[in-house]
This record gives structure tokens, sequence and C-alpha cells, in this order.
């Protein structure tokens, strides 16, 4: 064991120790391992998003809403024709009329 | 206390850079990168005390630099961002360290084949003056100890030399609470020296 001032001395100098330090210096070629990792990084973006949509429950889901969309479109456009067609019918009936009012 | 002085003159310049790279200019991200490299380096390696994590830890701040450009306002410096980025990413690294440390020792518990990771060698600082390398060995084992925001601001001050203002604003906290912070450091240091010295024959 050691004395308590021969110990204070130790402790001391061991937190003066980093007085005067140099600053640690990047490795030599950081800026082009760090251009190949954003590159890599780059190329993981596309690819991980293109293996998640090739996943077969994404794509068949997304086949899936795709074909619901349409067929709310195709009910929807025949639905509005449906209602659209008694003002057609009548309009004509109007047109009709007002030519054979019309003719002399 | 060592201040190192950045290859940065102005604050114009600075600003100048940060908008050519918001602008995509790649040769303003490689003078960003060349010129501010060794503070982030030596930022990681001080909290990390460990050169290949460290090395990560700088190319991963410089990425999140790329990508996130455009969210720095310039509301602090731009040296601030980098601190701050590199001090959280640095932080992050620790935690799941001791995570999986933590999970590897109750795996080991039940008996699976994972096994308890020993703690790294000595670390030495590149920068130590030769005589005081096994000095500083020990005491970056006790500052390895230090809870977290004790260790950070330690660590700035001390490693990287920035002032108490700045390090307030890296942490966002104020000067006082650094000061705090710092005193409170360097007795948990001298405890955990004192007990060191005190054993060793």
């Amino acid at each position: 064991m050691k004395s308590s001032k021969q110990t204070q001395e130790e402790v001391e100098q061991a937190m003066n120790s980093l007085d005067n330090l140099r600053r640690a210096e990047a490795p030599p070629f950081f800026y082009t391992r760090l251009m190949a990792r954003l590159d890599r990084s780059e190329a993981t973006i596309w690819s991980r998003s293109m293996s998640f949509l090739s996943r077969p429950t994404v794509s068949l889901g997304l086949l899936f809403l795709f074909l619901l969309m349409n067929g709310y479109l195709i009910l929807n456009r025949i639905g509005s024709e449906d209602d659209q067609s008694p003002v057609g019918t009548e309009y004509v009936a109007q047109q009709i009329s007002y030519f054979d009012n019309s003719t002399p | 206390m060592t201040a190192f002085s950045t290859k940065f003159m102005s604050k114009t310049d600075e600003w100048q850079l940060v908008d050519r790279l918001k602008n995509g200019d790649e040769a303003a991200f490689k003078e960003i990168v060349e010129s501010r490299k060794d503070l982030v380096y030596n930022t990681s390696l001080g909290l990390l005390q460990n050169p290949e994590d460290a090395e990560d830890i700088t190319q991963e701040v410089f990425v999140k630099v790329f990508e996130s450009i455009h969210q720095f306002k310039g509301e602090s410096a731009f040296s601030t961002w980098l601190y701050k980025i590199a001090v959280t990413k640095s932080l992050e690294l620790i935690r799941s360290r001791k995570r999986k440390k933590r999970f590897a020792f109750i795996t080991g518990l039940f008996g699976d084949d994972n096994e308890l990771k020993h703690d790294p060698a000595d670390f030495i600082h590149p920068g130590v003056q030769m005589d005081n390398r096994e000095r500083s060995t020990k005491l970056f084992q006790a500052i390895a100890k230090l809870p977290e925001n004790q260790k950070v601001a330690f660590t700035l001050h001390k490693i990287e030399g920035i002032s108490y203002q700045e390090i307030s604003e890296v942490m966002k906290i104020t000067v006082s609470a650094v000061e705090s912070l710092i005193h409170r450091a360097k007795a948990n240091l001298r405890k955990s020296l004192e007990d060191y010295y005190k054993n060793q024959r």
C-alpha cells in the first residue's frame, strides 16, 4: 500500500496526463472511404426499396389495391351514367318537342 | 486543456461552404470533410476509446451531414452542429454496446453459446505525450466509468479543448450546468484514480 501523499501525487499526475494533448487525426484516405460508404448507402436504399416491393405479400397487396380501385372507379362510373340517363331522356324528349313545335 | 484551431477562418467562409453544399456542390462537401474530419474523429475517439469505432462514427457523422444539410439553419456554429451529431452517434453506439453486453451476460447465464466479451484493451490516445501514456490510460479507464453527461462535458473540454459556452450549446444546457458537470466529473475521476493507486503495490 502507498502513502496518502504518494497516492495524491499519482492521482494529480494522472489527472494532468491529458494536458498538451495533440488532436487525433482521422486515418489517411478518409474521404475516399467516406465516398465509398455514401455510394453504398445510396445503393442500399434503392435495393432495399426494390426488395421490399418485390415481396409477394407487398406486390400482391398492391395488385389487389389496384384492382379494388379500378373496380370502384368502374362501378362509380356506371352508377353516375345510370343517374344521368333520365336527364338525358328528358333532354332528348324536350329537343324533339322543340323541333316538332318549331317546324311550320 | 488544449484548444484546437479550425481551418475555417471566418463565419462567412463557413456559410458559403454550407450554402454550396446545400446546392449539391461535391467540392464543398470535400472541403468540409477535409477541414473538419479531425474535429469529429477526435471527439468520437475520446468518447469511444477505440480507433475503428471512432472512424466508423466519423463516417456516419459526415453521411448525416450530407443527407441533412438542409436541416442546418445556422442557429449555432457549424462546428457546434458537428459536435452534437458526433456526441449523439457516439453515445448511441456506447448504449447499444452496453445493451448487447447485458444481453450476452443474461444468455450466458442460461447456457447459451454467446461468450461474454471482455473489456477492450487499454486505450492510448495517439495525441498523448510519450511520458504520460501509462497515466492517461488509467485516466481514460476512469472516464469510461463516468455518467454519460459528465463524460461528454469532460471529454469535450479536456480532449477537444472547447469552451464551456460551446459545450453548453452542444449539450443544450446552461454554462453553470456545464461547470457543475465538469466539477463532478473531476471529483469522480479523482476518487476512481485514488482507489486504483491506493491498492497498487
